[in-house]
């Protein structure tokens, strides 16, 4: 009896998977085929976004940039993400996912720039166009990269402290490893600090792009460089979270901090004076950017492979711009 | 008295049926799914949302023998962190794939090991040892790595991840076997009746000469081997070890037993159960991303699942129990 309720079930569920698969193969082969660059324009074109994660404001403005960009051209969105940028099997299952739907193009930030690169190659194997936004990955079949070109990014942030902070030791809060945009940008600042002799790294610590993280490896640093003079964060969720420990340690005269991304709530705080400056990137005009170059990509046009949007630095004499993402 | 034998005969069986009850829940998400969307119930979706599910159904199937057992463990989600760089070194050190699986698969052995020790001698509740061993773990992961990812790179290893046999993705053999070897060891051996007779009521079990200690040994040591298992083909999938992943994985481990049907009070379940979760939560994902909905639902869809598929259980048993 038990064996036959059982077998009942498993064969309903396999009988309405057939009924539904069947219908599919009639019907659906235009969706799961995924070339979408075959059909007439008057189809409407789906775009699918898979940024590292909706949790960070900078991602969200990138990702609402590129939607109403993509939407005035009368292409249809679809946004999905993990719930943290560590979570790069979930952002491979999304991905696979979409591919799966027969999607016409992918905009992916990837969490893990060598994680990603089969599944980007089995997109590119179905005729889905792949672009990268923001984050790179290893050479693999994307079509383009649109981003900042964070290791100058690095570098900029480099010159800043070495300008500003002119002499003593400085600590950098760097994102996790895998992230290309945060360890191009450590690089960029490794490189660039070296050239400035009075000023010395003393540490340089994960954080995981996290406010909370961000606070509590700078506490750390307080305690253990005391005459701690600057923290460099690459990012400004972990800037914040510096700038409100470094507050609380009661030595924000002592501690110059920089972030990275230009994030509105840290220009505001920039503003109230919890930190110094920030490396604004311009995720508004990479979603822009992005869907005319996935347009161009339709129509047959030549795109460029790389495109660096820039940075600028900025502090309290131009900090109302940037209250609003670029 | 007979009259109720004889008509409950059939439902009284279905009350009793472990682990199966979950495929209730599972076979109207998947209807639901196969109308409201156009490609769930393609071949090639239904194929990749399986291959998705395999490290969590692995996973499970040991949180299975440590929940059944009344306990919970915590450090499967670092541990799966831990074994996935000590074979990715191996493999990248000697590019011998099979030294580096058995290097996972051991190392998950004397991790487990190590909880099983210390919460069957000095007798720590389970849930604070293996809090105390979910940190350490991933102290030591990071520390070893020196917080740097490691990419595998070996052609073949990837297949256990990303290939397929006989047209289904290899992953779905790997946690059928591994499903199937659990289940046998839980209800057909020794070693599985003192799981189910721990979890029941420890005392009673140590009073009928259960050798307590050795079995919650060796129940953590099978959690363990089970993570190792299950960071291959994590490590497979994505031909890299990262010394951040995993984070919470143990409570997708839990969350696929509890939809299984295994009872968080211990002393019930099956594995089957949780294969069957895991790949519910697995659907629940792959489907909400077909249904092009916010990505912040599926937190929330899965943490309802959670609550209903129980809730179902827990009242089916209590009818059972009141007739």
């Amino acid at each position: 009896m038990k064996k036959l309720f059982v077998l009942l079930l498993t064969l309903a569920m396999a009988l309405t998977l057939v009924a539904c698969g069947g219908d599919n193969a009639a019907s659906g082969t235009g969706d799961s085929s995924g070339g979408g660059d075959s059909d007439s324009g008057d189809a409407s074109k789906v775009i699918a976004v898979v940024p590292k994660t909706l949790n960070n404001p900078f991602f969200v403005a990138m990702v609402d940039s590129l939607k109403s960009a993509c939407e005035s051209k009368g292409w249809t969105v679809k946004v999905n993400a993990a719930d943290a940028e560590t979570e790069v099997d979930k952002q491979v299952s999304i991905v696979e996912a979409f591919i799966e739907e027969g999607v016409d193009a992918i905009v992916l930030g990837p969490s893990s720039a060598t994680a990603l690169v089969d599944t980007i190659n089995a997109a590119a194997a179905k005729g889905i166009a792949v672009f990268l936004i923001d984050s790179g990955a290893d050479e693999c079949d994307y079509k383009a990269f649109i981003g900042t070109d964070n290791y100058i990014g690095g570098v900029t942030g480099a010159e800043w402290i070495g300008e500003n902070v002119k002499s003593g030791k400085v600590a950098i809060l760097d994102g996790f490893s895998g992230n290309d945009a945060t360890t191009q940008r450590q690089k960029g600042f490794m490189d660039k600090i070296a050239e400035y002799p009075d000023i010395e790294v003393v540490a340089s610590e994960y954080a995981n792009c996290e406010i909370s993280k961000g606070m509590e490896v700078t506490e750390n640093f307080l305690v253990a460089y005391p005459d701690l003079t600057a923290i460099f964060a690459v990012n400004d969720m972990m800037a914040i979270g510096a700038g409100q420990a470094v507050e609380a340690a009661d030595k924000r005269s002592q501690i110059t901090v920089c972030g990275f991304d230009g994030q509105p709530d840290a220009v505001q705080k920039l503003i109230e004076g919890t930190i110094d400056a920030t490396i604004a990137q311009k995720p508004a005009t990479m979603g822009t950017l992005m869907a005319e170059t996935i347009e161009k990509h339709f129509n047959g046009g030549t795109i460029e492979r790389t495109t660096d949007t820039g940075c600028d630095v900025v502090t309290i004499e131009n900090a109302e711009t940037y209250l609003n993402w670029q | 008295m007979e009259k109720s034998c004889h008509q409950s005969g059939f439902m009284q069986r279905l009350k009793q049926v472990e682990g199966l009850g979950a495929l209730f829940p599972l076979a109207v998400i998947c209807v639901f799914l196969c109308v409201f969307t156009d490609t769930f119930a393609s071949y090639n979706n239904i194929m990749q949302v399986l291959r998705q599910a395999a490290v969590y159904a692995i996973m499970g199937t040991g949180m299975t023998f440590v929940i059944i057992s009344g306990a919970v463990d915590l450090s499967q989600g670092s541990l799966l962190a831990f074994c996935c760089v000590f074979a990715g070194m191996t493999i990248n050190a000697t590019g011998n794939m099979w030294l580096g699986m058995l290097v996972a698969v051991v190392i998950g052995a004397l991790a487990g090991s190590v909880n099983g020790l210390v919460i069957a001698f000095i007798k720590i509740p389970p849930f604070i040892m293996t809090l105390g061993t979910m940190y350490i773990f991933r102290g030591l992961t990071l520390w070893v790595t020196n917080s740097t990812q490691i990419a595998v790179n070996h052609e073949r290893f990837k297949f256990i991840g990303q290939g397929f046999l006989l047209g289904i993705p290899f992953p779905v053999y790997v946690f059928i076997a591994i499903g199937i070897l659990a289940h046998v060891i839980l209800s057909k051996t020794a070693t599985g009746r003192y799981v189910y007779a721990i979890g029941s009521n420890a005392e009673t079990a140590r009073l009928s000469g259960v050798r307590i200690e050795r079995n919650i040994i060796k129940i953590y040591a099978i959690s363990g081997i089970s993570i190792g298992l299950a960071a291959i083909v994590y490590m497979s999938r994505l031909s890299a070890a990262q010394p951040t992943a995993g984070q919470s994985y143990e409570m997708e481990a839990i969350a696929a037993a509890v939809i299984g049907g295994v009872s968080m009070s211990g002393g019930s379940g099956s594995v089957f159960g949780t294969l069957i979760g895991a790949v519910t939560v697995a659907v629940i994902r792959n489907g909400l991303v077909l249904l092009g909905v916010q990505s912040y639902f599926t937190q929330i869809v899965v943490g309802a699942i959670i609550v209903v598929a129980v809730s179902i259980d827990f009242i089916r048993k209590r009818i059972a129990a009141s007739r």
